[in-house]
């Protein structure tokens, strides 16, 4: 029962609202704090300058892992932090303010993918490699789905529980527990072919 | 106690952290990041608060013993209702005109920063954009058309770069606000604008007021700015200074010195150019 486990290995370093066991029809289990949540309503700029501190290199690194290069992961991160200032009146704090931040990157490297039509077929290659990072495993990573290497990196990188991955990427729970299953046995055989050490 | 499971996906989170580190952003780009987010939640406003419904009011109209005088309340409301929508249908704009300003470049590149992403967007020679409020149109190689709704543009020279302020549809009426931070441009409005219309460009020492005319407006490297009227009348305000500037008078507007209304040299820059400026825009 290995789908079972996975809810209860959420806490990854510093990532808020980690997930615990839940049916299949996933909610993200933490809520945003109201205070917070009230504070970005009002413009307050000190709790914006919070959330750009806290979440905005986060972000970039993630934005950065999904795009060609570092001005289109710049430029993604500038349009998803004016997403959430625009919608954050109607974002009704369900889930975490992460969850919430992910998702609105999530579709804004989507509406780049969709913008760019005559190079989407890079979408299912890797993009140019980030900067200081393990080139064969980086390879290796490469020769996965986009949708795996989307998961892992939510899970793996990030931090995000399970539900949390599920409300980010569109996806049902199970789903997504399918998902992150397939991709790992996917990952391990594309490291193994390259003799990469565990 | 640590389950193999646990232990492999621990081992995965760490694999990936390591072997995928963590991405450091410009510090250009982070200024640009941080600049876009000041502008941005600068127009998340504090929401008004719900004023308590009048209940003494509701209950004069509704609850008086002789069934009170609801149906003179309802009628009265439906009449003024239909009142405000036929006023607002006569009022608004001719069909047609577009809801956002329009760029359109000609004889040469032209750089629009966005104001809500920070993008750049380079156009080329008759290419076209539409603007929001708080973009920057800085007309390099070529001048740009700024059309903002039925009669009403503004005209960038080459080198001009200017800032839309604000662009509108309130209370019944269209408001452009546009700031020219250097360079020449020309505007002209052609319909006569109402009471809740408002027409404005400014630099950074001056602001002028039109009601339907073409002037010329340069924002000089000096600090100082020349307003040229071709047809109708400018109002044009520097600090507490105002002067209007009919047409064929010109004011040379320098901060700090009071501002003085004179005529138009025949021979001066402004002939030829005025002449340009009527074959633009086909003016007999």
């Amino acid at each position: 029962m290995q789908n079972d486990k996975l809810d209860d290995r959420q806490s990854a370093s510093g990532m808020p609202a980690l997930g615990r066991r839940k049916p299949a029809a996933a909610t993200a289990t933490a809520r945003a704090d109201s205070g917070t949540l009230q504070r970005l309503r009002e413009g307050d700029q000190r709790a914006w300058d919070d959330i750009m501190s806290e979440w905005g290199p986060r972000l970039y690194t993630y934005l950065r892992y999904r795009l060609p290069n570092t001005e289109d992961a710049e430029d993604v991160l500038n349009e998803t932090m004016v997403a959430a200032v625009r919608s954050v009146r109607t974002f009704d704090g369900g889930v975490s303010l992460a969850t919430w931040l992910y998702t609105l990157a999530h579709h804004k490297s989507a509406d780049f993918w969709r913008r760019n039509r005559s190079t989407v077929e890079l979408s299912e290659q890797l993009p140019a490699a980030p900067l200081g990072l393990d080139l064969e495993f980086y390879e290796a990573f490469g020769t996965l789905p986009e949708a795996s290497r989307h998961a892992l990196l939510l899970r793996y990188r990030d931090g995000f529980g399970v539900e949390e991955v599920a409300h980010i990427i569109g996806r049902t729970y199970k789903a997504t527990e399918s998902l992150l299953s397939r991709s790992r046995a996917l990952l391990r055989a594309a490291t193994e072919a390259k003799g990469i050490p565990e | 106690m640590t389950s193999d499971f646990d232990k492999a996906d621990a081992q995965l989170r760490d694999r990936f952290r390591t072997r995928l580190p963590d991405q450091v952003m410009s510090a250009e780009a982070s200024v640009r990041l941080h600049a876009t987010m000041r502008r941005a939640t600068a127009d998340l406003k504090p929401q008004p608060r719900e004023t308590p419904a009048h209940g003494w009011l509701w209950r004069w109209l509704l609850g008086a013993p002789d069934g009170g005088l609801a149906p003179l309340a309802i009628g009265m409301t439906a009449a003024g209702l239909a009142l405000c929508v036929a006023v607002s249908w006569l009022l608004s704009p001719p069909p047609g005109a577009p809801a956002q300003a329009v760029a359109l470049a000609q004889g040469g590149a032209v750089v629009v920063t966005r104001h809500d992403s920070g993008s750049v967007n380079r156009l080329l020679d008759r290419a076209t954009t539409r603007l929001e409020a708080g973009d920057e149109i800085d007309a390099q190689s070529g001048s740009v058309v700024i059309s903002y709704f039925s009669g009403q543009s503004t005209t960038l020279m080459p080198g001009a770069r200017a800032r839309l302020l604000s662009l509108s549809r309130d209370d019944g009426g269209t408001q452009v606000e546009l700031r020219i931070e250097q360079g020449r441009s020309v505007s002209q409005v052609d319909r006569r604008l109402g009471a809740a219309d408002r027409f404005s460009i400014s630099s950074p020492n001056v602001a002028t007021t039109v009601k339907g005319t073409e002037f010329v407006l340069e924002s000089q490297p000096d600090g100082g700015t020349l307003v040229a009227t071709l047809r109708g009348v400018v109002s044009v305000r520097q600090g507490d200074d105002q002067v209007d500037v009919p047409a064929g008078q010109q004011v040379q507007a320098v901060p700090g010195k009071p501002m003085q209304v004179e005529s138009q040299l025949q021979t001066s820059w402004l002939a030829p150019f005025y002449r340009w400026f009527k074959d633009l825009f086909h003016i007999p």
